[in-house]
């Protein structure tokens, strides 16, 4: 058929509609991927020409950029804590509602995937007021009814990443839900019964049954939010804009952000993106990997 | 023949007149003058709109000279100057918080501009402004847009209940702080999450007794580990172990300091901002409100009022076409008229400085009682110096450290060091 099609003339035609996508990825991809990998290689304040310096930024950011380092590893934290908790909140939340069904179900539902639905920007906002630093903090009201004092939970190194988390878990978790519910609703009952019939409790049912089946959508779930939370900015430079006390927060994107339109670094801010960029292949990649060598 | 004479005779009379007028119209075209302006006081729609009035105030004086106005964000200023630099097409005249564009040698130097004519602009000013723009090398690169001050304000009502006396120096200054905080007060608020901490709260006093210059400071040629810098923080921890400032008040930031200002029961205030709206809003009516010389806490000839020039600045772009509009229309923006419009209506704090204050303007008894101040003092240089950004975001960083005591000050002094000398 397509050799026909060929002979018709319609492989210039196809080649012609292909042609807008091809453009579009280009230049909105490509195009700017190899000019931030140009710019990594030079020292670029904005304005004067770019000056070539090979991988100075890269060895700068690898060996002797102690705020780099700092952020890379608060970023893996932020990521692995994450997305552990949005596999299992969501898991668990989907789980619940499955079992529940009716009307309960279809509130929890629509309740519970609602933080997600709300702006990343308006959720840092929010819970800057729940995590407020002097008395005026919902939480701290809440903690002072125990008769505690307050604390600063944005503003304590040991604190304030939790917190980070805390606030990144309850908006994300409804989308990990709303794919393992559709999950669960697509494993077949006879499935569920057999393993009823031969004595499974909810444990066993759960370890060999469901969450083998729900195996792409955790991969899924997992690659997406990996992604997101390696690159992830708004909320984190809502609660903390300055990176947090001791950079207890500056994460990878933070960091590339200060460099880039703050100190006006540009050539370090882009190696810093394509650092970013490899480790995020790198760890997408890996963990499809991972995912896939789980014995079912 | 003499009909085709006529018609000739009259078609070289149109012919002449087209080519007058086309010439006429070259003229008139060479002499118009079209400038850009990007504005980032935008936050508030009265602000903007005072922006956009200026350029057409500033057009109705000069007919030939149009102001085109961006508005635009503080935190997308930066980004829009980069951009239209980049393009090829730099606003003419814009604001900005950043001394960046100085150090990348995109601003026009003013200082001629200031010194023509005798000095005729320069005399608009008050001596203090001219300090706190000039950089070291004589050049001045922004117009500040108003001033700021941080004097002593405390509470009347509780300083009258307790019985308490303004202090003057440091003895008095921790008497009342001991009497406010034994009767259940919070004697100071300051908050800390801004980095405007470092070069504005006790920092100054220090230098200022170890004859340390501010733009020396800001430019990076001071050791940080000098005791002007190492006193300054032992006196700030001391002040947080006494329980002279609201708890965790390192992890506050502006706003949420202000509001605490109105809703806990603060006595004093050493706080950066006056804000006649927010005040307002937080029902804090002036009355109440007292103002004092600040306390001389080095035992030195210190500050008597702490005095800053405007977090932004108005700059003009050496690329201008028209610098001398461009240097007019900035030079309009902060005269007199226009200072106070836009210091007391518009943002709630000072003018520049003029040798008279415009007596039409309705002025709190706060700002009465400092006008006499302003002309005299210190005033922070904001313009200078790309490290500045850079130790403010270190400083957000090591207050929390230094304040909960996970290092001392000679430890977070070594950090700022490392910072400057980039070892």
């Amino acid at each position: 058929m397509g050799s026909k099609l060929a002979q018709k003339g319609a492989a210039p035609l196809g080649i012609l509609f292909v042609l807008p996508a091809v453009a579009l990825i280009v230049f909105c991809g490509a195009i700017p991927i190899v000019n931030g990998i140009r710019y990594s290689l030079t020292s670029w304040d904005g304005v004067a020409p770019p000056r070539f310096i090979g991988l100075a930024n890269y060895e700068e950011a690898l060996l002797h950029d102690p705020v780099h380092r700092k952020a890379l590893l608060n970023t893996l934290v932020l990521s692995v804590s994450c997305v552990a908790l949005q596999l299992v909140l969501g898991y668990a939340a989907a789980n619940l509602l499955f079992q529940l069904r009716g009307f309960m179900s279809e509130a929890g539902k629509v309740v519970l995937f609602m933080p997600y639905i709300l702006s990343f920007a308006a959720v840092g906002v929010l819970f800057s007021f729940v995590f407020g630093t002097s008395d005026l903090g919902l939480l701290n009201k809440v903690i002072a009814l125990f008769g505690a004092r307050p604390f600063p939970w944005l503003g304590s190194e040991y604190t304030a990443m939790p917190a980070v988390i805390f606030t990144y878990a309850w908006k994300d978790f409804g989308f990990a839900m709303i794919l393992y519910y559709a999950g669960l609703q697509s494993i077949p009952s006879s499935l569920l019964e057999a393993g009823e019939i031969d004595g499974a409790n909810a444990g066993q049912l759960t370890r060999w049954i469901k969450l083998p089946m729900l195996r792409s959508v955790t991969q899924t779930v997992a690659v997406l939010a990996v992604i997101h939370y390696m690159l992830t900015f708004t909320i984190i430079y809502f609660l903390t804009p300055n990176g947090g006390p001791n950079r207890a927060t500056e994460v990878a994107a933070t960091w590339f952000y200060k460099q880039s339109f703050q100190f006006m670094e540009f050539g370090y801010g882009a190696a810093l993106a394509v650092i970013m960029a490899v480790l995020v292949l790198a760890l997408t990649l890996g963990l499809r990997r991972a995912i896939r060598s789980v014995p079912s | 023949m003499k009909r085709f004479a006529s018609v000739l005779a009259l078609l070289a009379l149109v012919a002449a007149t087209a080519v007058w007028a086309t010439g006429g119209e070259e003229k008139d075209k060479v002499a118009a003058v079209k400038l850009t302006l990007l504005n980032s006081n935008t936050e508030k729609p009265e602000r903007a709109e005072f922006f956009t009035r200026l350029a057409e105030k500033y057009h109705e004086l000069h007919p030939n000279v149009t102001i085109e106005v961006t508005g635009t964000s503080f935190t997308d200023v930066n980004t829009n100057i980069l951009t239209a630099i980049n393009a090829g097409t730099p606003y003419d005249v814009f604001t900005s918080t950043s001394p960046i564009w100085i150090n990348k040698g995109v601003v026009l130097n003013l200082a001629p501009y200031l010194e023509a004519d005798g000095g005729a602009w320069k005399k608009e000013l008050y001596d203090s402004i001219i300090q706190g723009l000039t950089q070291p090398d004589g050049s001045v690169y922004a117009m500040s847009l108003w001033m700021d001050t941080t004097p002593l304000l405390y509470h009347k009502e509780i300083f009258q209940k307790l019985n308490l006396k303004v202090p003057t120096n440091t003895a008095e200054f921790f008497a009342a702080c001991d009497a406010l905080k034994g009767a259940g007060f919070i004697p100071f608020q300051v908050h800390g999450s801004m980095s405007d901490d470092l070069l504005n709260v006790f920092t100054w006093q220090f230098a200022a007794k170890y004859n340390v210059k501010a733009y020396d400071v800001v430019q990076g040629k001071v050791p940080m580990t000098d005791p002007w810098f190492v006193d300054s923080l032992k006196f700030y921890k001391d002040m947080n172990d006494r329980g002279y400032l609201p708890p965790n008040f390192w992890a506050m930031g502006g706003t949420e300091g202000r509001t605490g200002y109105a809703t806990s029961k603060m006595a004093m205030r050493f706080g950066f901002y006056w804000d006649v709206d927010t005040q307002k809003d937080m029902g804090m009516p002036y009355d109440n409100q007292g103002v004092a010389a600040f306390p001389n806490i080095t035992g030195t000839a210190g500050l008597k009022v702490y005095k800053t020039l405007s977090l932004q600045g108005v700059m003009v772009s050496k690329a201008t076409k028209s610098p001398e509009h461009a240097v007019g229309f900035v030079r309009f923006m902060t005269n007199k008229d226009n200072q106070d419009d836009m210091a007391y209506k518009y943002f709630g704090r000072y003018p520049n400085g003029m040798p008279t204050v415009n007596k039409a303007v309705k002025l709190s008894p706060y700002a009465l009682s400092y006008i006499g101040d302003i002309a005299s003092g210190v005033a922070t240089p904001y313009y200078v110096g790309d490290v500045s950004l850079k130790f403010g975001d270190l400083w957000m960083q090591q207050l929390p450290q230094l304040m909960q005591g996970k290092a001392t000050a000679e430890q977070v002094a070594a950090e700022f060091e490392k910072l400057r000398t980039g070892k």
